[in-house]
């Protein structure tokens, strides 16, 4: 009976759910780099927060991620050009997070506990919703994971009018270098 | 017994360990960043409640064209000669502004500073309080009686000021200001109050439209109230462009807020125009 009892529980285990939280104790970075022939610059900030749960090893089992910015907290390095992009173009009083709602659909190992994986969902900016898949590395050093990402986004895909006035020069394509950690909760 | 028992626990164990997400938005730890009403922290004359954000530095020159619009040969006042103020501000907190600035009136060094001390964050009428304090002081009096420390060349003022916003496009300020020692010329010391109030309609991302009115309630006043209506141009990254039509052509608080010498249809406005700029 006792061996059964541990056959029951190891299988239990070996199926068990992880829900990993965004350790906010980390260095987490979330930045914006816009590039044009007149005017780079980039935003940063360490507000991000969400979820990715999977059960098992393999992170595609089960697998759902949810991960938020807040854009509020976006710094250019000029508290004005702050201010002007938030409430004219991103419009942050309205729509304070940027939002990815998806799932791990493929894990491939790499040596050093990495794991080069790619993820399918849907992006909210701004009030609209796109579909996106995202490639990206997860570092498993339990209990912690590091996620890195970078990819580009359009601002005409989520009706952001690009400035182009005098002193405000936006790429219409703005690169998004995600480097962050998770934790079990 | 024992099978029913070994499917009883396989049961327990899976519901113990399946879970469903739990993850909420703790909106303590995200944290609510500044209000954000007038873009500027100036309408034309008079305060808006808004700072600076944290490091901020801004540079101002503004000018007033002293010849009316109307003045024959003084291409519309363009030609001068004209006031001139220069300053410097500087956000040592989200929420705290000092400023330094010297205008050619008078040669007249100007001090204030200004701090947010209240945010409303209703969704029809969001609102903010600011206090502003500040001193001027006439360096180029031109009596020789006077000695350039006298207490009558220096003036105080004390501002509240309160700013709502209604649906992100028309914007009230109320701006109530006692001013000590209003006329620096008089050997005696005048105080005025005045209740200065605006309106701000922003037309679009980068143009605004902006009403004026600043009435002496009780105390010394120059002949008529300042009455100003101007433009505004926000290309971004903290950069203005006001320009002005007012029947004052003071630049610093403490020459403003005392009134204006002359009318401001009777006698035409003046032009004038204020620049901001970030230093960064």
């Amino acid at each position: 009976m006792k061996v059964l009892l541990t056959f029951i529980l190891l299988i239990a285990q070996a199926t068990f759910p992880q829900e990993h939280f965004v350790d906010k104790g980390k260095n987490n970075l979330v930045k914006f780099i816009s590039k044009t022939p007149i005017e780079s610059f980039e935003g940063v900030t360490n507000q991000i927060d969400g979820y990715m749960y999977w059960e098992g090893e393999s992170l595609t089992n089960k697998s759902q991620l949810y991960f938020e910015v807040n854009l509020d907290a976006l710094d250019t390095g000029i508290g004005l050009r702050n201010r002007h992009m938030k409430e004219n173009y991103l419009e942050t009083f309205r729509y304070p997070y940027a939002q990815f709602n998806g799932k791990v659909v493929k894990e491939d190992a790499e040596p050093n506990n990495k794991s080069k994986v790619t993820v399918d969902g849907e992006m909210f900016i701004h009030g609209v919703a796109k579909k996106l898949t995202i490639s990206g590395t997860i570092e498993k050093n339990k209990p912690s994971y590091r996620i890195q990402s970078e990819f580009t986004i359009k601002l005409s895909d989520y009706k952001i009018e690009v400035p182009s006035l005098m002193f405000m020069r936006i790429s219409e394509e703005i690169k998004l270098v995600l480097d962050f950690f998770i934790k079990e909760k | 017994m024992k099978f029913f028992l070994l499917v009883g626990l396989i049961i327990i164990s899976f519901e113990i360990f399946s879970q469903e997400i739990t993850w909420k938005r703790n909106s303590e730890s995200t944290p609510l960043t500044e209000l954000r009403l007038f873009r500027s922290t100036q309408v034309i004359n008079l305060p808006s409640a808004e700072t600076y954000e944290k490091g901020d530095f801004e540079y101002e020159i503004s000018h007033r064209f002293i010849p009316a619009i109307d003045e024959k040969g003084k291409f519309f006042g363009l030609d001068g000669p004209a006031n001139i103020r220069f300053s410097l501000s500087y956000a040592p907190t989200d929420r705290m502004t000092i400023t330094l600035g010297r205008a050619n009136t008078d040669g007249n060094i100007d001090f204030s500073f200004k701090y947010k001390t209240l945010q409303i964050r209703n969704e029809m009428f969001p609102s903010q309080v600011s206090i502003r304090i500040g001193s001027g002081w006439s360096t180029n009096f031109p009596s020789d009686d006077r000695k350039l420390f006298d207490s009558k060349n220096f003036q105080f003022y004390a501002q509240a000021i309160f700013n709502t916003l209604y649906e992100r496009t028309f914007g009230i300020g109320l701006v109530p200001t006692y001013l000590y020692n209003s006329n620096v010329f008089s050997e005696k010391r005048y105080y005025s109050f005045t209740f200065g109030s605006y309106a701000q309609v922003f037309l679009s991302d980068k143009w605004s439209v902006m009403l004026e009115w600043n009435p002496t309630v009780t105390g010394y006043r120059n002949k008529f109230n300042p009455l100003a209506i101007g433009l505004e141009l926000d290309t971004g990254g903290g950069h203005f462009f006001k320009f002005i039509f007012s029947n004052s052509v003071d630049l610093n608080t403490s020459h403003y807020v005392n009134g204006a010498s002359k009318q401001f249809l009777k006698s035409s406005p003046s032009f004038g125009f204020n620049l901001t700029r970030i230093l960064k």
